[in-house]
């Protein structure tokens, strides 16, 4: 890590970047909640008439996604190699080469 | 459409702008390596001046077997698509300037002449030729990835296209029977013709289960050949379900899972530029709702969503594919930590994420709103709800994890990499600059601002994004591995394969079997008559002379008596 150069985008890169990013977001839905309340929109049927359906809603989706793809996971995922033609030769390229290796 | 002068003092007039990228394509096998690349950057604009200056309505007319075709016919939303795939293009060249080959910077000039020639065809003799050559280009262009395995995704590419091309040609000429026009018509799926034409553009625009070949192939070319096929064909085919199909109901039912499948798929990919073909099918989900819905708002935002997503996903495959230029890999497990090497490549990349999942200001949040509202005030709760899942699935893969893979944390095998390289640079950025010229379009035209509107997208956003950064924080997400995918393709990759391989092995043993017994049965008859006649036998052997003169006088006496008595 003390090899790694130093630049802007060095705050993504530290241990503590996820945590920090979380608290980020937190704060900003918590702002965009309150903005919610102040400017209520009806652009949207259904979801106007819940307080704060569209979060409500885009939070169910994402975690509903994140909650499928554990079962999936195991039923989609194969070792890299699973396509591999007999005939694959071996001066293809360093992915390929990685993942026959996996 | 006339929005600019003719440079060209009328010598391109009734020529389509396609035809002058398939020309420079053919013409850059000829020439030099080193003008190649200039090629690539220049046909494209040179199109995109002569398409400035057309004007609107059918020309560029010929006879073919007795009938008119027209080659151009300029319309609203075809000027829209050409000028961005024009546009697109010379971007994708500059990107491309390192290419020296012939076959990957021919292949992508007539493929990106083809895609423009298509969605600017006055007829449907022409948009057929255009769009069966855009997939041989494009097959080419797959092939060029050098590889074994781009070798194998391009033959199954092949295969598909020209299947999905024998369809179209089918619903064309059954029309045409029934109409003798070779104009546009409006599908109807009691016909003969509807079906063979929903079948091939669900091929072309990757409906469910019949998708497999864009995740297949397009991640096997190089890394900018698939910068250029994500842009071309799978545009050209919802163009043309909005010429064919405008509010076809069975669309409303196909372009909500079209959404929401490929979330899953995206968020398990290992191969970081198979992730981001997953979200341009699911984003080609949100058009094709739009597209069935039918309504001029709901047009009018597929047409927009499709040209933001032109320039978004653009600059997402520049950016991986810069990354695959310098480290050799596009793997998720493979890579990590990069932006502290490439800053302004992982720069591009949170744009082009961010403006895939429709931030304000970006390309997508011009269409992505507007589109939203459209679906949720025409169809039911389901199918708003499959929506906006996939709406928010874009958040988590295309707009934050392929960043957050390739650029952010640590480097997962220790690579490091250079910079991409300035022309590659100067290619993203142009691309971000068109991603926020599209985002501020709208404010261009004085529409007015809604702070309502805005805080209620942003709320959809914010939340999406909260979940996606607390499974990561907290080590929710899938694990990044080396690994391949199972997906609908596993049926003709693997099933299919061990079918015949099967049957092969069955037919085989059952024809030894025949052939064994066959064989013993001739063998057993010839042994038979050998025993029976063969030269060890009385019937063979040979005899002594007294022997055969007794036996011809006894003949000699016989004959006498028998014709003397």
């Amino acid at each position: 890590m003390s090899d790694t150069p130093k630049n802007f985008w060095s705050w993504v890169l530290s241990d503590n970047a996820d945590r920090n990013l979380l608290v980020t977001i937190a704060v900003l839905c918590v702002v965009l909640a309150v903005a919610g309340l102040v400017f209520p929109s009806s652009a949207i049927p259904y979801l106007a008439d819940i307080p704060m359906g569209t979060a409500i809603a885009a939070f169910t989706a994402a975690l509903t996604a994140i909650v499928l793809s554990w079962p999936l996971r195991f039923l989609l995922r194969r070792r890299a190699s699973y396509y591999a033609e007999p005939t694959d030769k071996q001066a293809d390229t360093q992915d390929n080469k990685k993942d026959s290796e996996a | 459409m006339t929005i600019a002068l003719d440079l060209f003092g009328g010598y391109l007039d009734g020529i389509s702008p396609g035809f002058i990228l398939i020309a420079a394509g053919l013409l850059a096998t000829l020439l030099p390596n080193a003008l190649r690349p200039v090629l690539g950057v220049g046909a494209p604009l040179i199109a995109l001046a002569h398409l400035l200056a057309l004007p609107a309505g059918p020309h560029g007319t010929f006879e073919m077997l007795g009938v008119t075709v027209a080659t151009i016919d300029v319309t609203p939303a075809g000027f829209a698509l050409g000028a961005s795939f024009l546009a697109a293009a010379a971007i994708a060249g500059l990107f491309n300037w390192h290419e020296r080959a012939g076959l990957p910077q021919a292949a992508g000039l007539v493929y990106a002449g083809c895609a423009t020639g298509a969605v600017l065809a006055g007829d449907l003799p022409s948009f057929f030729l255009f769009f069966e050559v855009s997939s041989i280009a494009a097959a080419f262009l797959v092939w060029s990835g050098g590889t074994s395995r781009s070798l194998a995704a391009g033959m199954r590419f092949a295969v598909i296209n020209i299947l999905a091309g024998v369809l179209l040609l089918e619903a064309f000429l059954l029309t045409y029977k029934v109409t003798h026009s070779v104009a546009f018509f409006t599908a109807d799926l009691s016909t003969s013709a509807g079906i063979y034409l929903i079948l091939a553009l669900g091929i072309r625009s990757c409906f469910p289960v019949l998708h497999a070949w864009l995740t297949d192939a397009y991640p096997e070319s190089t890394p900018g050949g698939t910068v250029l096929l994500s842009v071309f064909a799978i545009s050209t085919s919802v163009y043309a379900l909005m010429r064919f199909m405008p509010g076809e109901q069975v669309l409303t039912l196909v372009g909500p899972i079209m959404v929401a499948f490929p979330v899953l798929l995206a968020l398990l990919s290992n191969d970081l530029r198979r992730t981001l073909c997953y979200g341009l099918i699911s984003q080609v989900g949100l058009a094709v709702t739009a597209i069935g819905i039918g309504t001029p708002d709901a047009l009018t935002a597929a047409m927009t969503l499709t040209v933001a997503n032109i320039f978004g996903f653009l600059l997402m495959f520049m950016a991986i594919g810069a990354v695959l230029f310098r480290t050799g890999t596009a793997s998720a497990a493979g890579l990590g930590g990069l932006a502290a090497y490439m800053p302004w490549t992982t720069a591009a990349a949170v744009v082009g994420g961010l403006s895939v999942a429709g931030l304000p200001v970006l390309a997508g949040g011009t269409a992505i709103p507007g589109l939203l509202s459209a679906v949720w005030a025409s169809s039911g709760p389901y199918v708003a709800a499959l929506v906006l899942f996939g709406v928010a699935g874009v958040w988590a893969h295309a707009g934050l994890r392929v960043p957050a893979a390739a650029f952010f944390g640590t480097a997962r095998e220790g690579r490091t990499a250079d910079e991409a390289p300035a022309h590659m640079l100067v290619a993203m950025l142009l691309a971000v600059v068109a991603c926020l010229a599209i985002g501020l379009m709208p404010y261009w035209n004085n529409m007015p601002f809604v702070m309502a509107d805005l805080v209620l997208h942003m709320q959809g956003l914010a939340f999406a994004l909260l979940v996606y950064l607390a499974a990561r924080a907290w080590g929710l997400l899938p694990k990044e591995e080396h690994s391949a995918l199972i997906d609908v393709d596993w049926l003709y990759r693997r099933l299919g394969p061990a079918i015949v391989a099967g049957v092969m092995a069955t037919t085989n043993s059952l024809y030894e079997v025949w052939q064994n017994f066959v064989t013993a049965r001739l063998s057993g008859g010839f042994r038979a008559m050998f025993s029976a006649a063969g030269p060890q036998t009385n019937v063979a052997t040979t005899w002594g002379t007294g022997i055969g003169v007794l036996w011809v006088a006894v003949l000699l006496v016989v004959m006498l008596l028998v014709s003397y008595v």
